[in-house]
């Protein structure tokens, strides 16, 4: 074999220093003391030991190896079965099934993972089941199956047909020659297809997405929120650990292809020994955790970044309930979810307009107010609005509005409304959330309209005001806009007046901005489902959420406005003058709450899709 | 010991011509104790009926037995039959030993017993001390004595042997026939050997089953068949031979007089009577002669020099008669005839006994 | 000769139809199973969304079941196409960059020494094991404006300001290729490790100088791998949405991210179906070409 020139050496070592240099400074970065990733300050391991005592990780890491490990155990017996028929028999129609068992292996992910989110939802209701882990292995084994079946049948390509004559010859029937000789010479195969069906099951993200349910996180999507937020370095602890157990199994894989006879069936043992060591330590780890074992679950489907761990932590230890907490970015998503029927949620929190479509659709039960006495520190002014007279469905959580934050040190001129947002000095510069109704809106508040206007014209206006405004935008986020503002991606953002409050926290340059065209408020509420199991368990957080001391951690951490009036005895002095967090009541009285708009919501998507390409 | 009775065998997949029979109508018995050779071209047939024996195949009509039973409609693993692939067919996954026991280890026969013979199989075939061996590290000869142990450890009634050493050297593929032919004088057992070489067939066989387009030629001993072909087939395939193909011109006194292609009449002997006008002979390069003049007894016709081939062991020379067909003549090394282009007229001779009328 | 088959009856036993049964029962057991799951789920969930592709969107946002082609019309708006040729225009283009930048690799590595093979094989190998979603996030904190390359190049005093290279298209486009790369580089080392060496070598015995031999022996004999790779970094591709929701910062909206919006936000299952319809069709044109092209199935074993 001719010798590689220089050349090629230099540029093979550049492409896999490409390929590794960002993993490597990953695994690096999560043993940095700091909380950025940016600046190496020292050596630490707190990010390992703060992962290891996160629930939701740990639960959602048994969520995935659960899976994983069904679905590729149902995998590889369907597979290989159908494998060895497809080699063994002819017979019309095998043309067709080979055909249909390559399409899941070219077909876009996203359109595999709608079809079975379709279908589920559909079979749903009459046959009475749940999305969760038993759909999430399902749609695993769907995708995976081809693959064992193609890796299994070109083993089987290469298989010696005498050596199944050879063993009838000797005496085997044709059960006896399957089990003794065809398969463990094929084995090899059926172990690679086994570990690429774990390895897709584990790493899948897109089809995960669709048909999780309201227990079944997986890892990958917990990495998928966490990266969304992409503050603390547990991500590179988490990420670390899962490279340094694919790093053994790809080494332990290789030996095997590559030992002599007597070291593989030591290897085997050892490959087996160490899944096995994986599953129960991770077993136990979680069920240490978890400590007793909990009588009850509840389900709870909220905001992002709206209600601290320490608040769920301290639920669950008192009344021994396990909160299973799901978040979305948006009512619409939220709303999309419960459609499709993830409605095994107990408790939802749904913005006031959100509440309305809710309650016409028939989705809410109506909710006992005597069961939680806490309801008397709720402010009235919050209360019977206009979208649920007489909360008999909702019951107020936090209030707030969007606003604009300004880096003063990188912004030199005076921002007073929406208007300023054009100014060209902002060139990719300003994040904001990325909501079309929040959007759309304020650029018709821009322009004198309502934040609810649907006129045509109008809204064609809105839209060119906001293909002029793309220039200067830099991302849309409504995850975790903050972030940006902090670390200084943006100078300006118009975002929730929380995430200008935190982030003024962290960046002491941040000032926030009440636009003076006016301000959109939204009111967010706790709904419960019909089909909600919990709803005793339901009852008992509301009520417990309501106790002004928790309430008060709550708004520390997240500063909405807090409707709690036991908690602003408690609060402190500098939130609650924190325009941020309290807009001015002049503000209040003059802003707009987003209104349901039907069909109209067609109108608002094309521009929403037009303004983002 | 192996009856084939009409056996006929059409393949009904897609890849073959469903209106052509590999095997046409063939019925054969093998004697207890025999080494038969089934012999013939690529496609003849023979590996399709040996595959009818071990009961890879089922027979489309006819019906094979084996010791007097009637087996045709039995899975492989329920015949006493044992075969010996082309390609081994070694459990890539398993050592020597578990190879050879495989067949015992079905039957559950005690490990002690197992051990003793399989013990006694490696040294029957020379290759004591290999058990633990995996079969990639074995040589194709060794493979192949691996193969043949694993199937008479069994005590098959019947051995079958597709082609076994069409994959060895030369040297190797003649010293493992000898072996071959010595095993199956030791242990007795019927032995039905499939090739297409000719030689290898007429060294080892007690009889000869040739085979063509799916039907039998001629069965006999390698002597019969080589000096007693009986069509034109056989004459050609076995061996070298020179073919006539002649017009009967009388009789005279249990002789007949023919004319041969380039006109010459020529005298052949013949015990039975030829009933057409037509006839079809062959004689052996080694059974002729070149003579200046014929001997009294001999037959012959008149033919021109060609040219020599030194084939080492023997020398064969070349004749044309006058219609340019050539004749092959015979000699072994160090009796040369010494002719050349020069040498005129020559006379082509053998011993009338030495001429085979063939069918065909 | 005589080729014509006597007509016996065949003899008693049944042995035309025992060999059948039997082969159709192995058959059956073997693959039925395979055929209900897929049949259940597979076929029948895109059958369904087929059905809703055609179906209308209630008010509210749930399903009316009455026949409507408007989400395929609707599809066809100025605004929509812009998105999907975007989509296609990026997938083509990280496409081509794998087989760029893949084709040297793959093949220097197939031209190693044995000894080293299958160490940079595993390299490539590894990545392709590994989480895609960390190895996003992995180039997130490396091209953030306080991300770690800017940080280093800042406090080195080689630029002033910190240089914009998340969530723009580049950076998108970053992401699709580091995450498709083994994808591409896998049936190109297997095509090209199968090439027979000694063909280059007579090339060059006739003439041919390293260019040509390139150009009219390596490439067209390498030709299935080529389109295996394309086809497996092309296709998925087209439905990774989390790339650009992550790296784009949510500014570019590819089919994929317009697709899960649909099922969403929107809450507009039949326009959503459509647009995946529509997808699939496009896949199976281009799986289409690929074949005649001289791709075949066999070759997509990237194992």
């Amino acid at each position: 074999m001719k010798k590689n020139s220089k050349f090629s050496i230099v540029y093979n070592f550049i492409v896999y220093l490409f390929l590794y240099a960002p993993i490597l400074i990953l695994v690096l970065f999560s043993f940095n003391e700091s909380k950025l990733n940016a600046v190496w300050t020292g050596f630490s391991l707190k990010w390992y030991k703060s992962l290891f005592a996160n629930e939701s990780i740990l639960t959602a890491l048994k969520n995935t190896l659960i899976i994983a490990v069904t679905s590729t155990i149902l995998s590889v017996m369907l597979g290989t079965v159908t494998a060895v028929g497809m080699y063994r028999y002819k017979f019309r129609g095998k043309g067709l099934l080979d055909a249909i068992l390559f399409i899941p292996i070219v077909i876009p992910e996203i359109v595999m993972g709608i079809a079975m989110l379709s279908f589920f939802s559909m079979v749903q209701d009459t046959l009475n089941f749940e999305m969760g882990l038993i759909t999430l292995i399902i749609a695993h084994v769907t995708f995976s199956v081809s693959y064992v079946v193609t890796v299994v049948r070109s083993r089987l390509d290469g298989f010696d047909k005498h050596l199944e004559e050879a063993a009838m010859d000797l005496g085997a029937t044709p059960l006896q020659t399957f089990f003794k000789v065809t398969l463990p010479v094929i084995m090899p195969g059926i172990v690679s297809g086994g570990l690429l069906a774990f390895t897709l099951s584990l790493d899948d993200v897109i089809i995960s997405f669709f048909v999780a349910g309201a227990e079944s996180t997986t890892l990958p999507l917990k990495v998928l929120s966490m990266v969304k937020f992409g503050v603390t370095p547990e991500i590179n602890a988490l990420s670390t650990i899962m490279l340094l157990i694919t790093v053994i199994m790809v080494v332990l894989m290789e030996l095997l292809n590559k030992a002599s006879a007597n070291k593989k069936r030591v290897l085997r043992f050892a490959s087996i020994f160490l899944v096995a060591i994986i599953a129960v330590s991770s077993g136990i780890a979680t069920l240490a955790h978890i400590g007793q074992k909990p009588k009850e679950e509840l389900n709870i489907f909220n905001w992002s970044e709206y209600l601290p761990q320490s608040v769920i932590d301290k639920f669950e230890e008192e009344y021994n309930i396990k909160v299973n907490y799901s978040t979305f970015s948006s009512n619409e998503e939220m709303l999309a979810k419960l459609q499709a029927g993830a409605n095994n949620y107990d408790l939802v929190v749904a913005s006031d307009y959100m509440v309305e479509t809710l309650i016409k659709q028939d989705i809410l039960q109506e909710i006992n107010k005597d069961n939680i006495p806490n309801i008397k520190y709720m402010d009235p002014a919050v209360m019977d609005l206009s979208f649920d007279p007489g909360n008999k469905f909702s019951i107020p959580y936090m209030w707030g509005d969007a606003a604009i934050a300004v880096d003063t040190s990188k912004v030199d001129f005076e921002i007073t409304g929406y208007k300023d947002l054009w100014n060209p000095k902002l060139a990719n510069s300003i994040v904001v959330l990325d909501d079309q109704r929040a959007i759309i809106g304020m650029a018709l508040k821009k322009l004198g309209y309502s934040i609810n206007e649907t006129d045509p014209k109008a809204l064609a206006k809105a839209e060119q005001e906001l293909l002029d405004l793309q220039k200067n935008i830099k991302a849309y986020d409504s995850d975790s806009p903050k972030t940006l503002l902090i670390n200084g991606e943006a100078s300006v953002g118009f975002v929730w007046g929380a995430e200008v409050s935190l982030a003024m926290r962290e960046n002491k340059n941040l000032k926030c901005v009440i636009p003076e065209e006016g301000i959109f408020i939204q009111q967010d509420n706790f709904v419960i489902p019909k089909k909600a199991k919990n709803v005793k368990g339901a009852e008992l957080f509301m009520d417990f959420i309501m106790r002004p001391e928790i309430s008060v951690e709550i708004s520390n951490e997240f500063p909405y406005a807090n409707p709690n009036t036991g908690a602003w005895e408690i609060m402190d002095e500098s939130i609650l003058n924190d325009i941020a967090v309290y807009p001015p009541t002049e503000a209040v009285e003059t802003g707009e709450h987003l209104k349901d708009i039907g069909n109209n919501i067609d109108l608002f998507d094309k521009i929403w899709s037009n303004i983002k390409k | 010991m192996v009856k084939l009775d009409h056996v006929v065998k059409v393949f009904d997949d897609a890849d073959h011509d469903q209106n052509h029979a590999a095997v046409n109508d063939i019925s054969l018995e093998i004697m207890e104790g025999e080494f038969l050779t089934i012999l013939g071209p690529s496609g003849c047939g023979k590996t399709t009926t040996l595959r009818m024996i071990a009961g890879f195949e089922r027979c489309t009509q006819g019906y094979i037995y084996i010791d007097g039973e009637d087996v045709s409609s039995k899975a492989p693993y329920e015949r006493k039959v044992n075969t010996v692939f082309q390609s081994y067919a070694l459990f890539p996954h398993m050592s020597i030993y578990d190879n050879i026991a495989f067949g015992l280890n079905l039957k559950k026969v005690p490990k002690a017993e197992v051990d003793k013979r399989v013990k006694e199989m490696l040294k029957m075939v020379q290759l004591e001390g290999m058990e633990k061996r995996m079969p990639e590290q074995l040589s194709g000869g060794q493979k192949q004595r691996v193969a043949i142990a694993r199937a008479i450890i069994n005590k098959p009634k019947v051995l079958l042997l597709d082609e076994p050493l069409g994959a060895l050297d030369q040297k190797l593929r003649k010293q493992m026939q000898v072996e071959l032919k010595h095993l199956q004088q030791q242990l007795g057992i019927t032995f039905i050997f499939v090739t297409h070489d000719q030689e290898e067939a007429l060294t080892m066989s007690n009889r000869i089953c040739i085979m063509n387009n799916g039907k039998i030629e001629q069965v006999g001993t390698p002597d019969e068949i080589y000096e007693r072909p009986a069509t034109k087939f056989v004459a050609d395939f076995i061996g070298e031979t020179n073919i006539f193909d002649a017009k009967i011109k009388g009789y005279e006194s249990g002789q007949v007089k023919v004319t041969i292609e380039d006109g010459q009449d020529v005298i052949l002997n013949s015990s039975t009577p030829i009933d057409k006008d037509t006839v079809c002979f062959a004689i052996r390069p080694e059974r002729l002669k070149i003579k200046p003049a014929p001997a009294a007894r001999d037959s012959y016709f008149k033919a021109k020099y060609k040219e020599k081939i030194y084939i080492g062991s023997s020398i064969k020379t070349i004749v044309t008669l006058a219609n340019g067909k050539p004749v092959t003549i015979s000699t072994p090394a160090g009796e040369d005839y010494n002719l050349s282009d020069s040498s005129g007229e020559l006379y082509i001779t053998w011993n009338p006994e030495n001429a085979v009328v063939i069918r065909e | 000769m005589n080729t014509e088959v006597k007509n016996m009856e065949p003899p008693p036993g049944k042995k035309g139809k025992l060999n059948f049964s039997r082969r159709l029962s192995g058959g059956l057991i073997t693959l039925a199973p395979i055929s209900l799951w897929m049949l259940a789920f597979f076929i029948v969930p895109i059958i369904i969304i087929v059905v809703v592709s055609f179906s209308k969107r209630t008010i509210v946002g749930t399903i009316d079941y009455s026949f409507t082609l408007s989400n395929y019309g609707r599809a066809f708006d100025l605004n929509y196409l812009k998105i999907l040729g975007n989509s296609l225009w990026i997938s083509l283009l990280t496409t081509l960059l794998c087989l760029v930048f893949g084709y040297p690799f793959a093949y220097f590595i197939a031209r190693a020494s044995k000894k080293y093979r299958s160490i940079l094989l595993m390299l490539i190998i590894l990545p392709f094991w590994t989480n895609s979603l960390i190895r996003t996030y992995a180039w997130m904190i490396l091209l953030r404006t306080e991300g770690i390359i800017n940080t280093y190049l800042m406090n080195w005093n080689i630029i002033k300001e910190p240089i914009q290279m998340l969530y723009t298209e580049g950076a998108v486009l970053v992401g699709m290729l580091y995450t498709m790369f083994p994808f591409m580089v896998l049936p190109l080392y297997s095509t090209i490790e199968k090439l027979d060496f000694s063909l280059l070598e007579a090339a060059a015995d006739l003439g041919a100088n390293p260019r040509k031999t390139f150009l009219k022996v390596t490439l067209p004999l390498t030709k299935s791998g080529i389109l295996s790779g394309c086809l497996l970094v092309f296709v998925p591709t087209l439905g990774l949405f989390f790339i650009p929701d992550l790296m784009g910062g949510s500014k570019i909206t590819l089919i994929s991210n317009l697709i899960k919006n649909q099922f969403l936000q929107s809450r507009n299952w039949p326009f959503g179906s459509a647009m995946s319809i529509i997808v699939m069709l496009l896949m199976f044109i281009l799986i289409k070409i690929f074949t005649r092209l001289g791709g075949s199935k066999d070759k997509l074993e990237v194992m």
